[in-house]
């Protein structure tokens, strides 16, 4: 077997995201470890593939990797007359519920985490105000500074799903004792990104066609005809790249990556790739809604269930966290929007610009609170019931 | 030691700062709406009910620059045709053509479908005063018109009055002048009186070989030639 770069390296690299730290040591033993490992995975092939829940497999699978959203549009993309539809009448109240919601999760995560105040002060403290400073500026100029921000946030978007489903996957990996070499996590990286690259090169108004306003783009047949090419193969790489990954790391790793990373690299690029880009905007953010909360109620019940002199059920953390992100979400897309018309700006400005500022924020608190250093509190529910290596 | 208090005081403050605008935002934004409204703001809440009151109250610069604005913004796309088409009307009513011209054009992009759409965008190339509009498109008009017409089975005088202006307007007064013969039949017929009278004005220009060039018309109004009812 050949020695894998994990063990040349001995350590893990850090991401921005989801960082396990960039400690975690390799257990030392060169290849006979390895072989030791991959026979005990084989023993237990169908526990590694299931890989190690948060919750339990049918909820970590259905919610947490998106395998909702893909049952979902079976029964919906088919027949989109069917009963299963949303409905216009529904799709607010839905949309509240499951995206309002996530985004307002964040935000009631970021305060309701241990330590979140001493540690990101910055975000914490000053960040709701930088916020409110730049989108009332932006408010002020909406018909000049308005579309770059809507652009901002709707370019922003697929690289935020494609990296929670990379944070995810890493995750589920560590969490299920599936060590990744730097190699595999980088293609892992690559990817997950995929998605995002699709969209960033071929969307109108985001992405290239957003940083390309003279439309130099567009007066060049020969780069549309490349993007047209880059947009057909890009999915199919997407297959190939997975298929590969998986493989490497079974035979490298000594054990397989979960299924569930797998599925959720899957559900991301179902959302992008097979939808249209209007669909796919809805669904992504509905089912990355729904995949967010999931998570997030599953840390801040941990967080919330380890607190010294804590008397309340998980059930209670639970409904108090959801019920908080639901007044929020309610409060910052409904609420927040009426302010903005009664100081006098347009409901044009005052409803978009605000959708596209809570995004922003959103995409920005994420970035910092998901962090998995060895300090950080989120480190001890990630090895909380962890999967040895062997 | 110093700046680190000094940073914390300022993070201390910028917080508290932050956080009561917003609670004190969350709660003008809610009971405005509760005051003038007589409920909680509605979940889902779009700018379209801005635009709509916008419209109620005749603040029409205010709503061309909303319309203009949501077309930069709105990147979804689910509300172009609607923003293209309230735009084009909006600027054809302040005897803008030529800048309503490109919207209503778009709009018929979006949905060649809409008659009513087909319609204004043919009956604004026809009678648009402006001498700088080229012959292609007067030509144009003929063509969406002639569309619009069909869909009806030629059975609507309003859009028949327009396939009679689309004519005049390319020199073609003998077909302008049995189109509009036609429509004032149908406009007769259906006791269309308003719509009846102008035919027979335009009539009288056709027959003299005189296109139709008209006036602006206030906005939200049924144009001239009734064709937005009975579609």
């Amino acid at each position: 077997m050949k020695s894998s770069t994990i063990e040349r390296d001995g350590k893990f690299e850090s991401d921005s995201r989801f960082d396990l730290g960039g400690e975690f040591k390799f257990p030392k033993g060169g290849n006979a470890r390895i072989d030791l490992m991959a026979k005990s995975a084989l023993r237990n092939l169908p526990a590694s593939l299931l890989g190690q829940s948060f919750v339990h497999p049918i909820f970590d699978y259905m919610l947490i990797g998106g395998g909702l959203s893909l049952v979902v549009g079976a029964c919906v993309l088919p027949n989109p007359g069917a009963a299963l539809t949303f409905s216009a009448a529904s799709l607010p109240y839905i949309i509240l519920l499951s995206n309002s919601a996530h985004f307002a999760a964040s935000t009631v995560r970021l305060y309701t985490k241990p330590g979140a105040f001493h540690s990101l002060p910055f975000v914490t403290m000053a960040l709701p105000l930088v916020s409110l400073v730049l989108l009332t500026t932006c408010m002020r100029f909406a018909g000049t500074l308005g579309p770059h921000l809507t652009s901002l946030y709707l370019t922003w978007s697929p690289y935020h799903y494609a990296a929670q489903a990379y944070g995810l996957a890493v995750m589920y990996c560590y969490r299920s004792g599936c060590l990744l070499s730097a190699g595999n996590k980088k293609l892992l990286w690559w990817m997950s990104m995929l998605p995002f690259f699709y969209v960033f090169a071929t969307g109108s108004n985001v992405g290239l066609h957003w940083i390309d306003m003279a439309g130099w783009l567009d007066d060049r047949p020969s780069i549309d005809a490349f993007l047209k090419t880059f947009q057909f193969a890009l999915p199919l790489v997407g297959i190939a790249g997975t298929v590969y990954l998986w493989r490497n790391i079974s035979l490298h790793q000594g054990r397989p990556m979960p299924l569930i990373s797998v599925l959720l690299l899957i559900t991301n690029a179902v959302w992008w790739f097979i939808l249209r880009p209007g669909n796919a905007f809805v669904w992504a953010t509905i089912f990355h809604g729904i995949q967010y909360l999931a998570i997030v109620v599953f840390f801040h019940v941990k967080d919330q269930m380890g607190r010294p002199n804590q008397r309340h059920s998980a059930t209670y953390h639970v409904l108090w966290f959801y019920g908080a992100c639901v007044v929020l979400g309610y409060a910052l897309f409904n609420c927040f929007p009426q302010a903005y018309v009664l100081a006098g700006f347009g409901p044009v400005e005052s409803v978009l610009l605000v959708v596209a500022a809570i995004n922003i924020h959103h995409f920005f608190v994420d970035a910092y609170i998901w962090r998995l250093k060895r300090a950080d509190a989120n480190r001890a529910i990630v090895d909380t019931g962890a999967t040895a290596p062997l | 030691m110093y700046q680190v208090s000094l940073k914390d005081c300022l993070y201390k403050t910028a917080f508290v700062v932050g956080i009561a605008i917003f609670f004190l935002a969350f709660t003008l934004g809610f009971f405005r709406s509760i005051i003038l409204h007589a409920h909680i703001p509605p979940v889902g809440v779009t700018y379209r009910a801005g635009i709509d009151s916008l419209k109620e109250q005749r603040k029409h610069n205010a709503l061309a620059s909303q319309l203009r604005l949501a077309l930069d913004l709105d990147l979804d796309r689910s509300d172009q045709f609607n923003l293209h088409y309230e735009l084009g009307m909006l600027l054809d009513s302040q005897g803008k053509q030529m800048e309503a011209i490109p919207h209503l054009h778009r709009s018929v992009q979006l949905n060649s479908d809409h008659i009513e759409a087909l319609n204004h965008l043919a009956w604004t190339l026809a009678t648009c005063p402006d001498p700088e509009l080229h012959r292609s498109l007067r030509l144009q008009a003929v063509e969406l018109a002639r569309r619009a017409s069909k869909r009806l089975a030629n059975k609507h005088p309003g859009v028949l009055d327009t396939l009679a202006a689309a004519h005049a307007a390319v020199g073609q007064y003998e077909l302008a002048v049995t189109t509009a013969e036609s429509a004032l039949k149908l406009a007769a017929r259906q006791q269309a009186d308003p719509l009846a009278e102008e035919i027979r004005a335009r009539l009288q220009l056709y027959k003299a070989s005189k296109p139709f060039y008209r006036e602006p018309q206030p906005f939200g109004k049924d144009r001239p030639n009734g064709a937005n009812s009975n579609q």
